[in-house]
């Protein structure tokens, strides 16, 4: 691959017995779409939580945009994920307490922005997704819908490498699914932000540029670890 | 609901049972607490009353035409009696001069003979006293001991007093000698007012942080209960079912803990009577109360718990059924404030009726104490109001991420996140209220010597009518340790005051000033209390009229002593012994000592007794509270490590979370307490005022601040392990 | 569904006879309709033409029924190139990629593989339609859900046997 932003090899991570990935090996280049596919529990969540310096793998290794992520202490990689990661997930990881703009501005401050340039940066990806008129409510008070757009703000207002969304569609019908994720990929093929997608419908998947199958804990065709 | 399914709902797993452990403890210790201080609270008439006979309430003597005093002929029916001021190595002692006749009708409680002159009783803790140093220093002074008094004529244990019988004719002559029909065994009770509300606030600063706990420990799990209740409610039980179910399960456990907290009263009655009130410590009948008081308490506890929980139950809108988002809470409301403004008001007017009406501190220590407890709730009620008036400000103004998070918690959680500091609150409320009380004896100057005042080693006595001051100057000339006697004399011209001494005599006791020789007359009141209190630059000195001595009239005898415990006493001993005055000769010291300082001691002991119960309950309050809040928002914290928010802002989240509200209402409360505490002096005591507080105090707000950053830091580790990324998931 | 390609799939786990492969076939692919003898000779011998497979002898007694055929090589690696390849949509491939995955299984072939490769053939349109569908009129972009549904519907189907692999590798022995 040209130029791979992730390039993942033999990864394998274990809960207790429960053997989630059993050797991958995946390159994903700069700008690309991939979407993530497999049946439930093959491992996919597992995959991009290890790609994304959540977890530690227990063996192989993972590189994002240059830095060896497995070389890390937990606190460099909580950083790194600051920096360089978004994450949105099926529902509910926006901060109940806060506001959809506080919410957005959050990872802004995080990383050491001032208050009003946060808010005015947030107030704008807000806007990108279709959203200034929800700037001032709780996420509690919005559809589904919109509360996801507001993750997708939030996850990409940092400018990240990468973003890792965990079935960001999966609690919305067909309709909010496909405006989401549009509203999504428009921004990202502009910015040519990275993203990794999971998804378990094939008509999101088919909005990426590639898709790649998860089973058991291996991408589809390929053998384990210790068998090869 | 049938029972089994109401056991389904309600007893669901480990925490739902330590859910209510902690509520039955809770309850069992505030019913304890509550139940000693009733009984207090309850029995400090009658205890006052046991005591009344050393207040003589009668006929004090006649003057006639010329001046001079009517004697008050013997009689078998009645009894002629004056309060005895006495002191022995700094501490007082109450005392009661009786005379009777011998063939006297009159009747003492516990039917013990009335002293015939020359003879006394004591109370058990005097005798102790009497007999642990030789007897020409304390035990000569009333003749022969009779036996102890019995308890129906004492406050407790450690109360000290004795009852001596003196020949009617010589008590006729003292001037504070009433006659009267009989022993006295019922007081005003005006004394027992002042320490009641004491008694009173004590309760309520000790009950609202003890409330605060058991509402923390009610809420614990409160999230996770909610959504079972949300589930019952979509399954069909109507709201009604679920509020009897709360309000069974409540007055369940609280019946429970009032039940066992009965025990726990029992248990610690004996070391709270120990407690000294008024000048004594208590008997264990003063701090119980009676079994139908008892009863009122238990079932009073299980039904307001049981109430509240049905209340809130029924209130508690689990909102669109089955949807288990996290929701804000209600909007706090500036009404929060309503309760704190009328105690104020409450407190206020009734402080002003105190002060300005009369005698009227019996009537009004109700309103008062009503006051003073709408004034505790009220801060705790108005916290909220105020956390989130804060949290707005805060929440527009930060650059943290940190600020942001904890803003947006406290602005739609007022309640919660107040209710962890709460209790630290309500404490630092009482704490400023007893520390402003007892400043007022902190502030007491002490007593030194100096140039120009009475040495403190020297003894004052007031002479009578009948006393000789020459036998008495010779009686405790020979006792070791006495230096030399010095006696005053009324002075002879009425344009010269002060009390007349020979010039070598005014030298020895410390006067400045003095001409080489001749007779001076000398402020001894300046001389006594200082130039401070007097008012006068330095105790002057006058030269008196160059009169005989022999023809003055002795008004004072001064013992100059080595300053030797013996020596003061043995001197004070013979002259109580041989002098005719209710009286005892004092030094400057004893002076102090008779003022506030026992009383006023035994109070602080109560209030730190107090801070150190409010502040350690509000310590686990909060602990418990941090710890449940923290647990309860582990996905939120997971979800901002996930974010790559550093542990260190996380804490500093946490931290923020509890040091707004702290630091918002701590002041207020201070403020608030010393108010009090000042309005109180200002009512209840005539010679007390508010000063700044002591280094105690200090040290008190110094541990509970402490004890926050502990029950805070505490968490801390907490925060790393329970949002550890590898067990919170994520979808 | 191609039946020649089933039978030659039927074939390939060992020498059989006409009436026992009817049988067979019957059991596994018949639940909407049975084959019939007629058409099973026919396609027997259309297959012995073309060189699939041939004939291993005759066991006592007179009949067709009593010939024994078996795969030849060249058979083999028409089945194998079939069972490889991806169908386009179309009313046909629910039959067909069953009859494939069924013949995978019995073959002991990699049947989650064979369903994967359809998945990604299936995937491939939709990426193709999505990407045309974003430049659309909306008339068109209507037919274009149509169709992308209809993909769809597959793929659900897919997932939905590859789910079950396990169990149906169990139906399938038990009549093989
Ligand atoms: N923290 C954990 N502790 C124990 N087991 C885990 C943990 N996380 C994942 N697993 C196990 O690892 C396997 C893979 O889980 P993973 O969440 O990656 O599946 P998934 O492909 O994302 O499934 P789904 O599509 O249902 O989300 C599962 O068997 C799961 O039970
Ligand atoms: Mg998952």
């Amino acid at each position: 691959m040209a130029d791979p932003i992730i390039t993942a090899s033999g990864l394998t991570k274990s809960f207790g017995a429960t053997a989630a990935l059993r050797g991958i090996d995946l390159e994903v280049a700069r700008g690309e779409v991939v979407a993530v596919m497999g049946p439930s529990g093959s491992g996919k969540s597992t995959l991009i939580h290890c790609l994304a310096g959540v977890l530690a793998p227990d063996t192989g290794s993972v590189a994002v945009d240059g830095t060896e992520l497995t070389a890390l202490s937990a606190d460099a990689r909580a950083r790194f994920r600051l920096e360089r990661i978004g994450f949105v997930f099926q529902f509910g990881q926006l901060l109940p307490d806060l506001t959809a703009v506080e919410n957005v501005a959050l990872p802004l401050l995080m990383a050491g922005a001032r208050r009003r340039d946060a808010n005015e940066r947030s107030l704008q990806w807000l806007d990108r997704l279709d959203l200034a008129d929800q700037a001032g409510k709780s996420p509690g008070d919005m559809s589904g819908g919109q509360a996801q757009r507001v993750a997708i703000a939030r996850a990409l207002a940092p400018q990240p490498s990468v973003v890792f969304a965990d079935e960001p569609t999966g609690s919305l019908d067909s309709v909010a699914a496909e405006n989401v994720l549009t509203a999504m990929l428009d921004v990202v093929r502009e910015s040519g932000t990275t993203v990794v997608l999971i998804t378990h419908d094939a008509r999101t998947a088919a909005h990426a540029d590639r898709e790649v199958i998860v089973r058991d804990g291996l991408l589809s065709g390929t053998a384990p670890v210790g068998a090869r | 609901m049938r029972p089994a399914a109401a056991r389904l709902l309600l007893l669901n797993g480990a925490p739902a049972y330590g859910r209510l452990a902690g509520i039955v403890a809770g309850v069992a210790a505030g019913t304890a607490m509550m139940l000693v201080l009733l009984g207090a609270f309850l029995h400090l008439p009658e205890r006052e009353d046991r005591v009344a006979w050393l207040t003589p309430d009668g006929d004090y003597a006649q003057f006639d035409a010329s001046d001079q005093m009517i004697p008050r002929e013997p009689q078998s029916d009645a009894l002629l009696s004056a309060t005895l001021v006495d002191v022995f190595d700094g501490r007082t002692f109450d005392g009661l001069a009786l005379a009777v006749t011998p063939d006297t009708t009159v009747t003492m409680p516990a039917d013990i003979a009335p002293p015939a002159a020359g003879e006394y009783y004591a109370s058990p803790a005097m005798i102790e006293l009497i007999d642990s140093v030789p007897a020409s220093q304390l035990g000569d002074r009333w003749g022969t001991l009779l036996g102890p008094l019995p308890d129906e004529m004492l406050r407790g244990p450690s109360h000290r007093a004795v009852l001596a019988g003196v020949d009617w004719e010589e008590l006729d002559t003292w001037s504070s000698a009433v006659v009267q029909e009989e022993f006295r065994t019922t007081g005003p009770n005006s004394a027992s007012a002042t320490f009641r509300i004491v008694v009173a606030m004590g309760a309520i600063a000790l009950l609202v942080p003890m409330v605060l706990l058991i509402s923390i420990v009610s809420a614990l799990g409160a999230a996770e209960r909610r959504e079972r209740l949300a589930t019952v409610r979509l399954i069909g039980a109507g709201r009604r079912a679920m509020a009897i179910l709360s309000g069974l399960e409540m007055a369940v456990a609280s019946l429970a803990g009032a039940l066992v907290g009965v025990g726990i009263a029992a248990a610690v009655r004996p070391l709270a009577a120990q407690l000294s009130i008024n000048g004594s410590t208590m008997t264990v009948a003063d701090v119980t109360t009676s079994p139908a008081w008892t009863a009122v308490v238990v079932l009073g506890i299980a039904a307001l718990g049981a109430g509240t929980a049905a209340w809130r139950a029924y209130r508690d809108d689990v909102g669109a059924l089955g949807a288990t988002r996290e929701r804000a809470e209600k909007p706090v409301t500036a009404w929060r404030t309503s309760t704190l403004v009328a105690g104020i008001v409450i407190f206020a007017g009734s402080t002003a009726a105190i002060r300005w009406i009369p005698n009227s501190a019996t009537t009004w220590q109700y309103p008062l104490i009503l006051g003073f407890a709408l004034i505790a709730f009220g801060i705790v009620a108005a916290g909220p109001w105020i956390t989130r008036r804060t949290s707005l400000a805060l929440g527009a103004r930060t650059s943290s991420a940190a600020g942001v998070v904890a803003a947006g918690r406290l602005g739609r959680h007022p309640r919660a996140t107040f209710r962890a500091v709460a209790g630290l609150v309500a404490a630092v409320f009482i704490v400023s209220v007893f520390a402003g009380g007892s400043s007022a004896i902190a502030g007491e100057s002490r007593v030194v010597d100096a140039e120009g005042m009475l040495a403190t080693d020297t003894l004052v006595t007031y002479l009578g009518d009948d006393d000789d001051a020459q036998a008495l100057a010779e009686a405790v000339d020979g006792i070791e340790g006495v230096e030399g006697a010095a006696v005053g004399w009324f002075s002879p011209d009425a344009t010269v005051s002060g009390v007349v001494f020979a010039a070598d005599d005014a030298r020895a006791i410390g006067a400045i000033d003095v001409p080489p020789s001749g007779l001076v007359a000398v402020d001894l009141f300046d001389m006594m209390v200082g130039p401070e209190l007097s008012g006068t630059d330095r105790p002057g000195v006058a030269e008196a009229s160059d009169a005989d001595p022999t023809a003055l009239e002795p008004s004072h005898l001064l013992v100059l002593t080595d300053g030797s415990r013996e020596a003061i006493e043995t001197a004070r001993t013979a002259i109580v012994a041989e002098a005719s005055s209710s009286l005892a000769p004092s030094t400057r010291v004893d002076m102090e000592v008779r003022g506030a300082a026992d009383v006023n001691n035994e109070l602080s002991v109560m209030a730190y007794l107090g801070m150190g119960i409010a502040i350690a309950i509000s310590a686990l309050a909060l602990s418990v509270a941090s710890v449940a809040a923290m647990l309860e928002r582990r996905r939120t914290f997971g979800l901002l490590r996930l974010g790559g928010m550093p542990v260190r802002q996380l804490r500093q989240t946490i931290a923020t979370e509890a040091a707004v509200p702290l630091a918002v209402t701590l002041l207020l409360s201070a403020v608030l307490g010393f108010a009090v505490a000042g309005a109180v002096l200002e009512s209840l005591s005539d010679d007390l005022s508010l000063q700044w507080p002591d280094p105690r105090y200090w040290l008190a707000l110094a541990t509970s601040l402490a004890v926050a950053a502990l029950g805070i830091v505490g968490t801390f580790s907490a925060v790393r392990r329970s949002t550890e990324l590898e067990s919170t998931r994520f979808e | 569904m191609d039946r020649s390609l089933a039978l030659l799939g039927l074939m390939s786990t060992g020498p059989t006879h006409g009436y026992d492969l009817k049988n067979r076939y019957d059991a596994i692919f018949g639940a909407a309709r049975a084959i019939a003898y007629g058409q099973i000779y026919s396609t027997l011998a259309r297959m012995i033409r073309d060189g699939l497979i041939e004939q291993v002898g005759q066991e006592p007694g007179a009949g067709p029924d009593r010939k024994r055929y078996a795969v030849t090589s060249a058979g083999r690696d028409h089945l194998a190139a079939w069972l490889r390849e991806a169908d386009t949509p179309s009313p046909d491939l629910q039959t067909n990629l069953f009859a494939k995955t069924v013949l995978a299984l019995l073959l002991d072939d990699d049947a989650d593989a064979l369903l994967d490769l359809q998945r990604r053939a299936h995937l491939a349109r939709m990426r193709e339609l999505t990407h045309a569908k974003a430049g659309a009129a909306l008339l068109d972009r209507l037919a274009i859900d149509y169709a992308l549904f209809q993909i769809e519907a597959d793929l659900r189907w897919i997932d939905l046997t590859s789910a079950r692999l396990t169990d149906i590798d169990e139906e399938v022995r038990h009549h093989g």
